[in-house]
């Protein structure tokens, strides 16, 4: 609109201004996100982890005051999306089962969270199948196909798959030699890994048994876990978060505290674009109100 | 009795493995909770050749388009990555007794393309999700403006910088999580339960017969 | 000494990189990546559940169970799938097993997301230390929020104010799920550059796309500016 005086015509160009903003190509957008990302990630900042959160404080203090030789069993259900926010987690989890001297039995519910309990494994034990406490005090069943039909098997009985993933007989092995019910009663806790959902393990598990159920969880599924939250699910990761707290309770500081400089600065950044669109917004809707 | 065999039977087997099922996990009878464990293992057996499907169906899509000349490259590529490690997994299996979780060469195939491509598909969603928040997501009203909050105070929360911005976001991020969101999700798993029970009973009362397939008559 | 964790790395990092290429436009790259990973995905699935059905089965055939065998002619009942004809039998193998996962889920379901959810509601129970009243709020957030949902009355006078309180509270959970969502994405997106960033030879490959890219900027500016 030509004319009008100065004040319409800077209240055009700001305007403009605003309305360009909202109009900018999406792969600008892109490109910041990535720049945003990658500086803290090249030049980490060393911003403090902060508080431990009672979520996974609680998980945390409920392994540490497991008897010896309880048994936990971490159900694997991260394919590799979810690994990175779930598998230091799941590293730091049984590095600390390790060092309390508990049973570990580890399942995969799906075909592509297999390779992650091998690595879990290797990561804290430096072996799998070849370290002297497998099948004394670890145990690997591989992949059991259909989800909750596979656990409430399991559940009902923990020779369900006859063998290991590695095809030796359960009933060979230590780990299993004095179990008084042979089901999911002679559980401390299961712990589910993954980004998918908690009920299927709380509703095979949890209720019928009476084990305890945990999660190491990513963040697209920490506000479904809430209902369960503490009375069913005892306590949960946060995703990187949480696998970074637990990363700093058991001393062991790794990938998931790495990664939470570019978690930071990442929030930030898409706050501010969400600030900005707004404000592009209601100031365009009072100019096109206010002629 | 063509309608007996094709459709009557296959809702008789449904409703009878369900309630057999259902049976097994509220009554503790050894003869009848073995037999259900039986059941489980056949239905886990059936249930991995659901997976042919898929093979078959990407295979003969992905031939149809090479025998039209459409999509060479890509077709010939997933048809490679598809079959190669299918097949020599399969001979080290059968012939060598070789885990697939633990050959070199399908583990390989799985850290250089499964982990990588499945990783990226979904990192590639903040892009989406931060291009989505900068041009959508408006405060336009009451309701939107309480979904942006929440979410914002969430972010900030979950993130290192938000405790060193102000040691308030945490405890309220709990009270978001811990109440009002706590009091959604109770009603979206209330809802979905309940969903779920009818869908089951419609499906085994035979009124839902879209898991039938094509021509349930 | 050809080292095959580098053609690993190299093949993970070109992935990725082709993968991403789509966030500056759909090109010849992304397409063959995504084909390789949906080719691979599927094959891999394929074996690690051939593997375990086996495990499954073989003890059964070990002890001279060989009725077992017919879980595998069922199994096969699937491949009617393809036909006009006898496409009613791919119907049998269906029905097991969705009736075996109906019956798994029910009663279990019924008590877990029914009633324990109901008792949990009205319980006590509060981990907030922001106000005292967490339980009553929380009910009453379930109350008003299960009736806006209810379609069987029109939402009018007292209806219509409990039901606008009741969408408040599914927002709130709209927006901390969206919260989260956005940090499991973030989260994903850091673990890829780490990636791309620190794993020998990765770096070369990320080098390699930078060219690309900006090849590719400057043709479409060319091409833009011919045009």
């Amino acid at each position: 609109m030509r004319g009008g005086g100065w004040a319409v015509q800077q209240s055009e160009k700001s305007a403009s201004l605003w309305e360009k903003l909202q109009e900018l190509d999406v792969r600008y957008v892109y490109l910041l996100v990535w720049i945003v990302v990658s500086i803290p990630i090249l030049k980490p900042l060393g911003l403090p982890l902060g508080s431990i959160s009672e979520e996974t404080m609680l998980l945390y203090d409920f392994i540490d005051h497991l008897p010896p030789r309880s048994i936990v069993v971490m159900i694997a259900d991260q394919g590799p999306a979810a690994a990175t926010e779930c598998q230091p987690g799941m590293v730091a989890i049984f590095r600390h089962c390790v060092e309390k001297d508990l049973r570990v039995l580890f399942f995969a519910s799906r075909t592509e969270a297999v390779p992650f309990i091998e690595q879990c494994m290797i990561d804290v034990l430096g072996a799998s199948k070849d370290h002297p406490d497998y099948g004394k005090l670890y145990v690997n069943l591989g992949f059991i196909p259909q989800y909750e039909i596979g656990l409430s098997a399991l559940a009902a009985n923990i020779f369900y798959t006859t063998t290991d993933t590695y095809g030796n007989s359960l009933k060979s092995m230590e780990f299993f030699k004095d179990l008084p019910t042979g089901t999911a009663k002679d559980w401390s806790l299961a712990i589910y890994f993954g980004n998918s959902n908690v009920d299927w393990v709380v509703r095979q598990v949890n209720d019928p048994y009476g084990c305890a159920v945990a999660g190491g969880v990513g963040a697209v599924l920490v506000s479904r876990i809430y209902p369960y939250y503490p009375q069913q699910v005892i306590g949960f990761l946060t995703g990187l978060r949480g696998s970074a707290e637990y990363e700093v309770l058991v001393g062991k500081p790794g990938s998931a505290v790495a990664g939470m400089d570019a978690q930071s600065l990442a929030h930030l950044a898409i706050i501010v674009m969400i600030i900005i669109g707004n404000i592009g917004y209601f100031v365009s809707k009072r100019r096109i109100g206010g002629f | 009795m063509s309608r007996v065999i094709k459709r009557d039977i296959p809702i008789l087997l449904l409703t009878f493995t369900a309630l057999f099922q259902a049976a097994d996990t509220l009554i503790e009878e050894p003869t009848l909770n073995s037999y259900a464990d039986s059941m489980r293992s056949a239905a886990s057996i059936i249930g991995t050749f659901a997976l042919i499907l898929s093979v078959t169906l990407l295979t003969r899509l992905h031939t149809r388009r090479l025998q039209r000349r459409r999509t060479i490259i890509e077709s010939t590529v997933l048809l490679i990555s598809l079959w190669i490690p299918l097949v020599w997994g399969l001979w080290q299996f059968s012939v060598g007794g070789v885990s697939p979780t633990i050959e070199p060469f399908v583990q390989g195939v799985f850290n250089g393309i499964v982990s990588p491509g499945d990783s990226t598909i979904y990192a590639i969603l903040a892009f989406f999700i931060a291009s989505a928040a900068y041009r959508a997501f408006r405060a336009r009203s009451v309701e939107a403006t309480i979904l942006l909050v929440a979410g914002i105070i969430v972010m900030l929360a979950k993130a290192p910088i938000g405790e060193s911005i102000w040691s308030g976001f945490p405890i309220l991020s709990d009270w978001i999580l811990n109440v009002p969101n706590r009091a959604g999700v109770t009603v979206i798993i209330l809802s979905a339960i309940l969903a779920s029970i009818a869908l089951y009973v419609r499906m085994m009362l035979g009124y839902e017969r879209g898991w039938m397939g094509r021509a349930a008559e | 000494m050809f080292d095959v964790n580098i053609l690993i790395v190299l093949a993970a990092a070109a992935m990725t990189l082709g993968l991403y290429s789509y966030l500056y436009r759909e090109n010849i790259f992304f397409r063959i990546a995504e084909h390789a990973y949906v080719g691979a995905a599927a094959g891999y699935s394929a074996l690690i559940s051939i593997e375990s059905a086996w495990r499954l089965l073989h003890p059964h055939l070990d002890k001279g169970e060989y009725y077992w065998l017919i879980t595998i002619l069922i199994g096969l009942m699937y491949i009617f799938f393809f036909t006009k004809k006898y496409f009613w039998l791919y119907r049998y193998p269906t029905a097991i097993v969705i009736g075996s996962g109906i019956g798994v889920y029910i009663a279990r379901g019924i008590k877990t997301q029914l009633i324990r959810r109901i008792t949990d509601t009205i319980s006590n129970v509060s981990l907030s230390i922001l106000t005292p009243f967490d339980g009553a709020i929380r009910a009453i957030g379930v109350i008003s929020a299960l009736l806006y949902f209810y379609a069987t009355m029109e939402h009018k006078g007292p209806m219509q104010h409990i039901s606008k309180l009741g969408r408040y509270f599914l927002m709130a959970a709209f927006g901390s799920s969206f919260g989260v969502t956005i940090m499991s994405r973030v989260s994903l997106f850091i673990g890829r550059l780490r990636f791309l960033y620190f794993t020998y030879p990765a770096q070369y490959v990320v080098v390699l796309a930078v060219i690309m890219l900006v090849a590719a900027i400057i043709y479409d500016h060319v091409r833009k500016a011919e045009t």
